[in-house]
């Protein structure tokens, strides 16, 4: 919006349609109107919060429009077509068919209304007040984007929803699914950190993930550094070696090693997962690394050798703080690696109390055939979002990992 | 890959004579590495072969000194070959596959065309896309069986409001053979669309600006810039989200362990959920081995692939 403001400052000699002066004063009486229906009609909880949404929404969109932000006025357009696809929807797969026919008048009423703003907006008098900007492209990007994002985040909203809903309405037939019928609870949430052993699986978690990253990067920080520097040309050879380790899966190696852990003695304990998760880890943390470390000049450490330092002298004093934030990245990525792994926990571990958040949840939250849905979507999400959230701050460095140099930045 | 100009074989030749002052301390330095690999990664991989090729079973002691009284030749492999599970796991973790890469390359590119731009608000936009991957399969997957759930499921709640099915025979998300099938690919490509996504992104920043602007300016259209100029130069990128992904899901226990076990009547046994079951949890490790040891062919064929895309992208 920073740049749309630019551009229609430059432009703000353009004489502003009378339509679109009609329209911003429009939506700000209607944002108004619904401000004082909601205060006064004391209409509270979630519905209450969505209205007042929808206020600030439509302020600002009218406020946009007067100002000729495009913005604002793309914005408007493509609340327009998604209001259309909403409408021919619900006539075509309930209006029409359940025969609501007053229904069916309202929604056919409403999308002339869009489709009367949206042949408006992209009118040729107020494509020219906008710098002949055409809202298409943006609007069909949005309703795309808009698709996706519902369909994928749903799961994860379905679990908010599930997570503090009470049990009489979670399971309650009748009831509409997608709101809270009746008042939000903690209850899930309680039952989780005082019935079951979540928090000793979070603990579990924590201290695996912790004693692999530690052996992850004593193993993978100098493999890295010797096979970019010091072993030239096949070293690189090597390290695809060792890359394409990678791709064995656990599902092929869980069943010789789960022999293996056995006869180490280790069943049944998180050690044994501290031992194994390594192979997952360190192979992809070499490539990584590998190409952190050759990203930084050589010269650096001929300096640094010049100096009177040995080679590894160099190597710890001067590379490895300057790669702190590829180590960094290893970090991150063995530890949500250790969170994502099912396959050998499943395998190698079966008490209760030594299992790990992954296998935990889903295996150790049902009692016989009954689920606690609540509890469960509870578990899933505190257990899901802080990793989510860590790993999409250090995204774009895996993704270089991943494309294995068919990008060059 | 930050590729820097030191990695130019031209330019490496006088910088290795201060390598060559160490050869012995770069391998003090790898090798730990190495040998963890081949240990834990190496052996386990001739040892699973092994096993598929003995009568190994939890319980009995293998006296691995005399391993070759072990040795059962290909009875393994001919007893499996005949079990109806296993033609139903072969067949169903190759459909799952293909069916969840095509969905997965088609929706991937549109999103990645619909992210590419920046625009307000996409650092949100981006995490809540990408959710499906960076949270934990196994919690994912749960989320799925409570929306696909007999008697709870939010989607035969809204079919029933709708009118679509009846409300006392409602569909068994996963307990009927065609839709137990569609959920499990489903939940493939919801996991897979994100990484997918992001992959094609970075392969898409990638591209010169000035081709495609050159192509609009000879007049080719959104669609003609898209499959004679776009595709074309992201044909690597595009192999490596398609390797991967088949990895991922070929591979893949979590998914159907969870959902289905494998049910309705192996209508979704995968080759990984079977060896599981037979070669852990029915204690026949020989099975389980022999099992996924079928596993491999794709892994070597997926691997050759990967190796071709590393090369050409280091000679480029």
């Amino acid at each position: 919006m920073a740049t749309a403001a630019k551009l229609s400052a430059t432009t703000a000699g353009a004489k502003r349609p009378l339509g679109i002066t009609g329209i911003s004063a429009l939506l700000l009486l209607a944002a108004v109107a619904l401000l004082g229906l909601t205060l006064f009609r004391h209409v509270g909880g979630l519905t209450g919060v969505f209205r007042l949404v929808a206020v600030l929404v439509m302020v600002l969109i009218a406020l946009g429009l007067w100002k000729l932000h495009n913005a604002a006025r793309t914005f408007l357009f493509f609340l327009c077509a998604a209001d259309i696809i909403g409408c021919l929807l619900a006539l075509f797969l309930y209006a029409l068919r359940q025969s609501h026919y007053r229904l069916a008048v309202f929604l056919v009423v409403q999308m002339c209304i869009s489709a009367a703003f949206i042949w408006y907006l992209q009118s040729e008098g107020v494509k020219r007040a906008f710098q002949n900007l055409n809202p298409w492209p943006t609007t069909v990007k949005m309703l795309v984007l808009t698709v996706f994002t519902v369909l994928l985040a749903f799961p994860f909203y379905w679990m908010v929803i599930a997570t503090f809903k009470q049990n009489i309405d979670l399971y309650g037939m009748e009831n509409n699914p997608f709101v809270f019928n009746l008042p939000p609870t903690l209850d899930n949430l309680r039952l989780l950190f005082t019935q079951t052993r979540f928090l000793t699986w979070l603990t579990n978690t924590a201290i695996v993930g912790g004693i692999v990253v530690v052996i992850t990067l004593l193993l993978a920080v100098p493999a890295a550094y010797a096979l970019a520097r010091l072993t030239g040309r096949w070293g690189e050879r090597l390290g695809i070696g060792i890359f394409l380790t990678y791709l064995v899966p656990p599902t092929l190696l869980f069943i010789p090693l789960s022999r293996v852990v056995a006869n180490l003695g280790l069943q049944d304990t998180i050690w044994s997962l501290v031992l194994v998760y390594p192979s997952v880890t360190v192979p992809f943390s070499i490539w990584l690394l590998m190409g952190f470390f050759k990203s930084i000049p050589r010269e650096l450490e001929d300096a640094a050798m010049v100096d009177g330092l040995t080679r590894f002298g160099a190597f710890i004093k001067m590379v490895v703080p300057i790669s702190l934030s590829g180590i960094l990245t290893v970090v991150i990525f063995t530890f949500t690696l250790v969170t994502q792994e099912y396959v050998y926990a499943l395998t190698f571990i079966s008490p209760e109390s030594q299992q790990m958040v992954g296998v935990g949840i889903p295996i150790f939250l049902v009692r016989g055939d009954v689920y606690f849905w609540g509890s469960l979507m509870a578990a899933c999400l505190i257990a899901s979002l802080p990793i989510a959230f860590i790993y999409n701050l250090f995204l774009d460095r895996f993704i270089a990992g991943f494309t294995v140099g068919a990008v060059k930045g | 890959m930050a590729v820097g100009p030191v990695a130019k074989p031209g330019k490496t030749k006088f910088k290795s004579a201060g390598a060559a002052r160490s050869p012995l301390l770069g391998i003090a330095m790898f090798s730990p590495a190495v040998l963890y690999i081949v240990l834990l990664i190496g052996l386990p991989f001739l040892l699973a072969i092994f096993y598929a090729f003995s009568d190994a079973r939890i319980g009995t002691e293998m006296d691995l000194a005399h391993f070759w009284r072990h040795l059962v030749g290909l009875d393994n492999f001919r007893s499996i070959l005949q079990s109806p599970s296993f033609r139903a796991a072969l067949k169903n973790s190759i459909i799952f596959t293909v069916a969840a890469q095509v969905i997965v390359m088609v929706c991937a590119n549109i999103l990645s065309i619909a992210l590419e731009k920046p625009f307000r608000g996409r650092g949100l936009v981006r995490f809540l896309i990408l959710l499906p991957w960076v949270a934990p399969v196994s919690l994912g997957t749960i989320g799925w069986k409570w929306i696909l759930d007999s008697i709870y499921s939010v989607i035969t709640w809204a079919l029933v409001t709708l009118g679509f099915v009846n409300k006392y025979s409602p569909p068994m998300w996963l307990g009927q053979e065609g839709l137990a099938i569609t959920s499990v690919i489903l939940v493939h490509c919801w996991r897979l669309i994100p990484f997918s996504t992001v992959i094609l992104l970075a392969g898409r920043s990638a591209i010169p600006k000035e081709i495609p602007e050159a192509a609009s300016i000879d007049g080719a259209g959104f669609w003609r810039t898209l499959f004679q100029i776009n595709l074309p130069i992201m044909t690597p990128i595009l192999g490596v989200a398609i390797l991967f992904g088949t990895i991922f899901t070929f591979t893949d226990l979590a998914v159907v362990n969870l959902l289905t076990n494998g049910g309705p009547y192996d209508s979704t046994q995968t080759l990984p959920n079977l060896a599981f079951n037979q070669g852990i949890q029915g204690s026949d490790l020989a099975a389980g081995a022999a099992i996924s040891v079928f596993l491999v062919p794709v892994l070597v064929v997926i691997a050759y692939f990967m190796l071709r895309v590393a090369n050409r992208a280091e000679v480029v």
